[in-house]
Parts: C-alpha cells; sequence; structure tokens
C-alpha cells in the first residue's frame, strides 16, 4: 500500500516535471527569454523535447528500480518511506541539473545568434489591470481560518475530556505512533501550524495584487487575457488548498479530542484522498491553464509581430530561477521555468515572507 | 452517531466543493467581461526620451482621445511601478509632472484620478508654452528645408493619429 503511494507520488512528480516545458510560454526557454520570432527555432524545439526524455526516462527508471527493490527486498516500513522519499528527490536533482544544463546552452545560443540585437525594447502596460484583475475576496481564506480558530476555542472547551497523551504522529496503516503529554499549547498544535498554513494561502492569493503584470508586446490582448486568467485560477487553486488541508487537518485534531470518531480506514482514507484531490487541481493548474495562463486560448486575439520585443529581463534572473530585481516593487513574481509563483529576493517583504512562516512552523513542532 | 453524519455531510460538500473548483478551472474558453476596452502603454527601453516623459505623453493621449475618462482612476504609484518593472520614482514624476499640468488629480490615500473636472481651453500663457515647445521643431523643418504646407500636412495628420490611436 505504502508502495503504491510512494510509486504514485513519484509518477505524478517525475511526469510534472518532465513535461514542464509545456506548460510554458512559448516565450520562455528553460529561464531564458526567447523572443516571438525566435521560440519555434529548431534548437529550441529540440532542446525541450530532449529535457522531456531525459527527465521522465530517469524518472521512470528510478521508480522502476524503487518498485523491483520494495517488491523483492520486502523492507521495513521506515526504510520504505525514507528510499521514497529519497527517489523523489533524486528525481528533483535530475531535473533541476538537467534544467541547468540546458538553461546555459539557451543563454549561448542568444548571445551567439543575437536575438536582440537591434530590437527596440518595449514594456507593455494595461493601465486597468488592477480593476480588471478578479481575485477571490479575501473573506473567502478567512473563513477556513475563522474555522481553525474556533476548533481551537472548542479544543479549550472539551479540554478536561481530551486523553491524558495526545497523539502527535500518525503511521502509514492510520494508527497513531507517537504521543505527547497533554498540555494547553501541544493540545492545539496542530490548529495554530494549520493556521499558519492558511495565513500562507491568503497572502498568495493576496500576493498577486503586488505583482505586476508582463504584457507581451507581439500579442498584447491575448497574454493580457491570459495573465487574467491566470492569476484568478491561481487564487481559486490556493483556496482549494487551503480548504482542503482545513478538513484534512481538521479532521485529525477532532480525532485527538474524541478518539471515538475515527476509524483506521477513514484515517488513512482521508489523506489520500487529500493527495488525489491536490494532484487533480494541480494537474488542471498545470495543463488547462498553464503558466501565465498560456494554455488558455483566446478568441478575438491578434497577434501582431513587429519589431518589438519585450524588456529582457534575463539579468534580473539569476540561473533562470530567482528573480532579484531592486527596481520593480512586485513582492510576487511568476515562476520562469515552472508553473507558479515565485519571490522577489530583492524586496525585504519577500524575505520575511518566506522566513516567519518557517520559523512558526519549525517553532511550533519544536515545542512539541 | 452524529458526529459520523456531520462527517459525511462535510465530506459530501467539499466534494461539491472540488467538483465546482474543478469546474471554474476548467473554463478555459476565458473571456473577457467589459466589452474589453484595452488601454495600452508603451515604454521604450532604449530611447533618449526619458520614461517619465514617455509615460506622461501617453497618458496625455489618452485623454486627448477621451480613452481615459475624466474622473477615471489610474493605477496606484507602487501597481504602476510593479506593471513597469521599474523605480516607483519614475512613475511619481510622471504623475507630478501631469498634477501640475492639471490633468490628473492626486488624491490622499485614494489614488490618481483623471481632472474630472472639465479641462479649460488653454490661456494665453499654456498657449505660449505650447508654441515655445514646438518652435524649435519647426526651425529644425525649416533649415531642412519643409515647407510650410507641408509642416501644416503633419501638423494635420499628427491631429488625426492621436485622435485615432494610431502610434
Amino acid at each position: 500500500m505504502i508502495i503504491l503511494l510512494f510509486a504514485f507520488i513519484i509518477l505524478f512528480i517525475t511526469v510534472l516535471q518532465a513535461f514542464t516545458p509545456k506548460f510554458l510560454k512559448p516565450t520562455e526557454a528553460f529561464g531564458i527569454y526567447v523572443p516571438d520570432q525566435y521560440t519555434l527555432e529548431p534548437t529550441i524545439v529540440r532542446l525541450k523535447k530532449r529535457y522531456t526524455g531525459v527527465v521522465l526516462m530517469s524518472g521512470l527508471i528510478a521508480l522502476a528500480g524503487y518498485l523491483f527493490w520494495a517488491l523483492t527486498q520486502n523492507p521495513v516500513e521506515e526504510t520504505l518511506v525514507l528510499l521514497g522519499v529519497g527517489v523523489q528527490f533524486v528525481t528533483l536533482f535530475i531535473s533541476i541539473g538537467y534544467y541547468f544544463i540546458m538553461h546555459v546552452r539557451v543563454k549561448k545560443l542568444k548571445k551567439e545568434q543575437g536575438w536582440l540585437t537591434g530590437k527596440n525594447e518595449v514594456r507593455v502596460v494595461d493601465v486597468q489591470f488592477q480593476q480588471k484583475l478578479h481575485l477571490l475576496p479575501r473573506v473567502m481564506f478567512i473563513i477556513p481560518m475563522i474555522v481553525t480558530v474556533s476548533l481551537i476555542i472548542y479544543t479549550y472547551m472539551k479540554y478536561p475530556e481530551i486523553p491524558d497523551m495526545i497523539p502527535t504522529h500518525w503511521g502509514l496503516s492510520g494508527q497513531p505512533d507517537a504521543f505527547s503529554e497533554k498540555t494547553y499549547f501541544i493540545s492545539i498544535a496542530l490548529p495554530l501550524m494549520l493556521l499558519v498554513l492558511q495565513g500562507m494561502f491568503l497572502m498568495m492569493s493576496e500576493g498577486m495584487k503586488f505583482s505586476g503584470a508582463r504584457i507581451n508586446p507581439a500579442n498584447k490582448k491575448t497574454s493580457l487575457t491570459q495573465q487574467l486568467a491566470f492569476r484568478k485560477y491561481t487564487s481559486w487553486f490556493a483556496l482549494f488548498i487551503s480548504v482542503s488541508m482545513t478538513l484534512m487537518f481538521g479532521y485529525f485534531h477532532l480525532q485527538t479530542i474524541h478518539p471515538e470518531i475515527g476509524s483506521a480506514w477513514i484515517t488513512f482514507s482521508i489523506p489520500v484522498t487529500f493527495l488525489v484531490a491536490v494532484f487533480l487541481a494541480v494537474a488542471i493548474y498545470a495543463v488547462k491553464v498553464g503558466q501565465s495562463g498560456s494554455r488558455i486560448k483566446v478568441d478575438d486575439s491578434s497577434p501582431s509581430l513587429e519589431d518589438k520585443v519585450a524588456i529582457d529581463e534575463d539579468r534580473y534572473w539569476k540561473g533562470g530561477m530567482f528573480y532579484f530585481n531592486k527596481e520593480d516593487p512586485s513582492i510576487m513574481v511568476e515562476k520562469r521555468f515552472g508553473v507558479g509563483w515565485t519571490l522577489n529576493f530583492a524586496h525585504p517583504v519577500s524575505w520575511i515572507v518566506l522566513i516567519v512562516p518557517l520559523l512558526l512552523i519549525f517553532g511550533i513542532t519544536f515545542l512539541l | 452517531m452524529q458526529k459520523a453524519y456531520f462527517l459525511r455531510r462535510v465530506g459530501f460538500l467539499y466534494l461539491l466543493f472540488v467538483l465546482f473548483t474543478i469546474e471554474q478551472m476548467c473554463y478555459t474558453n476565458y473571456i473577457t467581461k467589459g466589452g474589453g476596452r484595452d488601454m495600452f502603454i508603451e515604454i521604450k527601453a532604449n530611447s533618449d526620451v526619458p520614461i517619465y516623459i514617455q509615460l506622461a505623453n501617453q497618458l496625455i493621449e489618452g485623454i486627448a482621445r477621451g480613452e481615459l475618462k475624466p474622473g477615471e482612476s489610474l493605477p496606484s504609484v507602487r501597481a504602476f511601478a510593479a506593471d513597469l518593472g521599474m523605480n516607483m520614482h519614475t512613475v511619481n514624476k510622471a504623475y507630478h509632472y501631469l498634477e501640475e499640468k492639471e490633468f490628473i488629480q492626486i488624491v490622499a490615500k485614494s489614488g490618481v484620478i483623471i481632472q474630472p473636472n472639465k479641462i479649460p481651453k488653454a490661456t494665453a500663457d499654456q498657449k505660449q508654452q505650447l508654441a515655445d515647445q514646438i518652435r524649435p521643431i519647426l526651425a529644425e523643418g525649416i533649415v531642412l528645408k519643409l515647407s510650410e504646407e507641408e509642416m501644416v500636412d503633419m501638423l494635420r495628420e499628427l491631429v488625426r493619429d492621436i485622435k485615432e490611436g494610431i502610434q
């Protein structure tokens, strides 16, 4: 059963990483900006295909290796899990490593062929962008947080009834395998962590209001529509994850107060359902929406490939992965190689947003 | 017993939520609401003209064209600067430049709006200022042997282009 779970996860991650080039804007190749005139260069197409092939192949081989080893060696649950996670990291390292190789190749190609020489670099802004932006209202993200707070209050109301040993970790069989002595803090540790996570998803949605749009000068109307859609769907995606997490952790927490509502079957199926639901949402987000909404078809678009290219921001993207631009007041920016968002690390708020939740979560787990 | 019933209720609602979210995100033929009125501003990165002047000029043209209506709100300095990927100082300069001309109003804590009151016809002073700006260009034209008629034609064409939004 564990083997199946890990196999599923490794397969999903591998496929998602391998096909990443397909989910991106055509003007993006391995973290390098490619002007519209060159997006169909045979070299670029070839490199993208090769990346997909290599990452897919190596991931499948790693998966096959893991399965073979797991099914023939019959290892202990702990080793199985450790190695399962190890394989995930290996596939990640391979894909990132190969990405860098491609990144350097494309960078060199761009310089050698002089894709930007003689072109006018232009920045396009839609004056009404903020008005057209329809994200989910903040209150939708606050409601799950209110649910969590009520859980905390409920916990304190029922404090005397809670068993003296609270489960703090559940094994893969669905049974708790680690306990802590009941204290006022530990009894709400799980809802507290949930609150931090919910806060992060709230920031993810609201953060898009502080993110500059990047409209493609060669295709203004289409890229504008796609960007607006991408932000709207990101907001939905964030809420979906937040609500799903609330239900899952909420259930686990209620189980510590009322152990009788649980059964091994429910305790197992809920995380699995969560996993499937999240993977489904991610798949839709990556495949149907795509990075910057690039996979969304827009009617009434009129692409005009004039002599204009977007301003080349390559120098702000360190390694094509980390955005660092002091001039840009944006806090969140769209990822270059990947589907989703990343931070402008030149902005101090980005570091706060990154470090504070980490500190809070580590703090809570240490105090358990 | 009630708790199991409650759990099942929650599970069912969650399923509805999942289906609804999937439906929302599968709506990939995204149609813009509001009839698609797009006011695009283009800034040339490598131009001799300073960026804040380019910004201000294009906003003025937007007002001239009637695309930017009186009282309409413009993005905040931060939002504009983020979309440009440039320093907020630049946008600030552009906005103050326009505010001096009384084409926009910067309302503290509220944002920036296009001048809601009717902009009066140019005073003698303002006319002189415009003339002063045109004069060197005309002088150059004369040196380059453009006739008065050619320059008047150029003027007419420019006015037409501005009104129709041709770059």
